[in-house]
């Protein structure tokens, strides 16, 4: 059977031989696009994703040297890619320029078999855009990936602890949302403390 | 349930995550494919590990040497001297704030490559880099030419192959970069020739590979510290070249005034020499490697297998613009 690096050992391979680098995207693109997409939509998403592994090549120097693991990482650049796209959504709205995305997060229009749904959506967009933005960024690492808090950890480079007290705060503040949204059903399944993730 | 499975079900109330389109990922491996393009890299046969043999005797002369004899008492090329000296009258450039440097590399470098059937040719590949730099970030506008071959079946298999795409032949690449480490910056370094060859030493030393005596590492660290993205100074332009002198090398004047530096060297694939002409500003214009011995398989062709020439640098007040002629 073919010996397929891990992502530390083709970024190291790649460092003289740049096509040792395609494993890495290979492997990881997929998540990546669907990551962006929920957070910027899949237009922006899509091209957003092809920066992302772009941007990880050029600066793939600065991946730990001992890691075997790129997601974190890469997540980590998906991360800032998509905080600067809202940048520019907000000064284009600032500039009073038509914009064709701004939400912190992209959900499909409602389903026609739910009446509630499109409402739901909003309620839902709503509570976490009234996140903090520090908040906001490890809930949806967290929920829109299957990351552990110790890869969310990693890719925003802040300690683990720091991880859960945001998420905590995070669902707390987007469950008193819910419930004065009159979504008290949503927010009680969000009360739910079940954390099986030991990081 | 953990809370955020709940809001990932919500989430997926709306639908799953959008699976991106083959188009979509094809493009994006393009985008990639030509970053590694654009890159320029460290191949094969600039990887300078001097032969265990031959490290071994040189480390014991210069262990010797640096017992007896402090390392000041080391005489600098006489060819290198001269043009040290004229490099350090010339007017510093200024660059005003926000300004960028821009230079042109124009190079042939010899490839060898692959069919994804198994079909291996080898080719010199022309290219021209256009490059403007601003501190840590720089617009890097690339065009591949057409190669040279030395069989004709190479050329064939080459234009009915899926390679000359890859190569991107006759296309222009543009590729705004930012945060690009400055592993070989200008911070720190003297003036003073034996206070920088002590500087480059201690930078070299990072690497645990590195030892003191190898004069290989030297010789490169002190090419890059030349060329024209660093616009080094012309005092530390007249250092490097004193550093480069007191190098084992080989020099002779050119013409008008400037000096070409060789250097042979040897790594697992071969013997090397290399040749870095300088122009009598100090300024690196020429980088020429030259395979002198093949090891190994012995399929590498002797001969030249990378030449770059470098344009001087020069200041230009916004990205894709040029110098006045």
């Amino acid at each position: 059977m073919e010996n397929v690096p891990n992502d530390g050992e083709a970024i190291r391979a790649s460092m003289s031989r740049p096509e040792a680098f395609e494993p890495v995207f290979d492997r990881h693109y997929d998540s990546i696009f669907k990551y962006l997409s929920r957070r910027v939509g899949p237009d922006v998403g899509g091209e957003l994703a092809s920066e992302v592994f772009t941007v990880a090549f050029a600066q793939r120097h600065r991946f730990h040297d001992d890691a075997e693991n790129a997601r974190p990482w890469l997540y980590g650049i998906a991360a800032n890619l998509a905080r600067r796209q809202a940048r520019t959504w907000r000064r284009s709205r600032r500039a009073g320029q038509r914009s064709t995305g701004g939400n912190v997060i992209w959900l499909d229009p409602a389903p026609e078999d739910r009446i509630d749904a499109e409402r739901l959506r909003e309620v839902l967009i709503d509570a976490i855009s009234q996140l903090r933005s520090s908040e906001r960024e490890v809930l949806l690492l967290h929920a829109l990936t299957d990351m552990t808090y110790r890869e969310v950890a990693q890719a925003l480079s802040i300690p683990i602890g720091t991880v859960r007290s945001r998420l905590a705060r995070a669902r707390r503040q987007v469950r008193g949302i819910l419930e004065a949204g009159g979504h008290p059903e949503l927010a009680a399944e969000l009360s739910e403390e079940g954390d099986a993730d030991a990081g | 349930m953990p809370a955020d499975d709940h809001l990932r079900g919500m989430f997926d109330e709306y639908g799953a995550a959008p699976e991106p389109t083959d188009s979509q990922r094809e493009g994006a491996r393009r985008d990639l494919y030509a970053a590694m393009r654009l890159e320029p890299v460290l191949p094969w046969w600039r990887r300078r590990t001097v032969g265990w043999g031959a490290a071994a005797v040189v480390a014991a002369a210069v262990f010797a040497f640096v017992l007896v004899i402090p390392t000041s008492t080391r005489a600098v090329d006489a060819n290198l001297a001269e043009v040290a000296a004229a490099a350090r009258t010339v007017d510093q450039v200024n660059l005003p704030a926000g300004s960028y440097i821009y230079f042109r590399v124009e190079s042939t470098t010899y490839q060898e490559n692959e069919t994804e059937d198994g079909r291996k040719i080898s080719y010199q590949l022309p290219t021209t880099e256009d490059l403007w730099v601003l501190g840590m970030s720089e617009l890097r506008q690339r065009t591949a030419h057409r190669p040279e071959f030395s069989s004709s079946s190479d050329e064939e298999v080459f234009y009915t192959s899926e390679l000359a795409a890859a190569e991107g032949i006759g296309e222009t690449l543009t590729q705004p970069l930012n945060d690009i480490p400055n592993e070989e910056s200008l911070e720190g370094l003297s003036t003073n020739p034996d206070r920088l060859w002590n500087r480059i030493v201690d930078r070299l030393s990072v690497d645990p590979d590195f030892a003191e005596d190898d004069e290989a590492r030297i010789f490169e660290h002190v090419a890059q510290l030349l060329g024209p993205r660093l616009n080094a100074p012309p005092a530390l332009r007249g250092a490097l070249l004193e550093v480069l002198g007191q190098l084992d090398v080989i020099t002779s004047k050119t013409p008008d005034g400037g000096v070409v530096v060789s250097q042979s060297y040897s790594n697992d694939f071969g013997a090397y020499e290399q040749m870095l002409e300088i122009d009598k500003a100090g300024h690196l214009i020429r980088d020429t490697l030259i395979l002198t011995a093949a090891y190994g398989s012995g399929d590498i062709p002797v001969g030249v297998i990378q030449d770059i020439r470098y344009s001087g640098p020069a200041v230009v007040a916004e990205p894709g613009s040029f110098p006045a002629p």
